[in-house]
């Protein structure tokens, strides 16, 4: 019979847990946007990043 | 609940726009949140990284260039890695049958159409900035279903 060593239990990770680590996760990413919002061009937009165009498709 | 977010959204989060703050509050909610799949084409990361480049007018080997690109690349990493997140390949035969159904090669059609696609593929409600996505949201596998960030926020 297989039995979970108390290791193995141990990493099993609940929801709570997840979500802990997702928010401790985020601050080096906010961080990451932070730097990215301040050294971006003034003005620019996500129309003029991405090429599309405001018309519809026919 | 299933997600698919557009390019537009990804861009937004880290430039100087008006909705800056919305588009980051909508991806803090998504990355924290263990209830949310995230079901994204691989096309968004060669799009956000390319966004990323061109906001900022600085020369090639610039430091400051660089560490943009560094600090794009964890954030996408970041989301690959995330628990419930899906990076999904595409099919080249079907990406040519898409540009010749829309009978032009026009790449921003062709990238709405992948992002509407995905979405629809995987039973997910599609997140976007374009209007015209959301008035028109159907591609070739039918029609999904198509918000705004305001609206997705709200559903979360």
């Amino acid at each position: 019979m297989n039995k979970k060593s108390p290791l193995e239990k141990n990493n099993k990770v609940t929801a709570r847990e997840q979500i802990c680590k997702n928010t401790k996760e985020w601050e080096k990413i906010g961080e990451s946007v932070d730097y990215l919002v301040k050294t971006s061009e003034p003005g620019i937009t996500w129309r003029d990043l991405l090429g599309r165009k405001d018309e519809s498709y026919n | 609940m299933n997600l698919t977010i557009d390019s537009t959204i990804f861009v937004e989060f880290v430039v100087n726009g008006t909705h800056q703050a919305l588009c980051y509050d909508l991806l803090k909610t998504v990355y924290i949140k263990n209830s949310v799949f995230l079901y994204e084409p691989n096309i968004l990361l060669f799009e956000f990284i390319n966004a990323v480049d061109r906001s900022s007018n600085k020369p090639e080997n610039n430091p400051e260039r660089n560490k943009r690109m560094s600090k794009a690349l964890e954030i996408c990493n970041k989301f690959i890695n995330r628990q419930n997140s899906y990076f999904l390949d595409l099919d080249f035969k079907l990406w040519d049958g898409w540009t010749k159904h829309t009978k032009n090669r026009f790449w921003h059609k062709t990238q709405d159409e992948i992002f509407l696609y995905i979405a629809c593929k995987n039973k997910a409600t599609l997140v976007t900035l374009d209007s015209q996505m959301i008035l028109k949201p159907r591609c070739v596998a039918g029609n999904c279903k198509v918000i705004s960030p305001y609206d997705c926020l709200k559903l979360l």
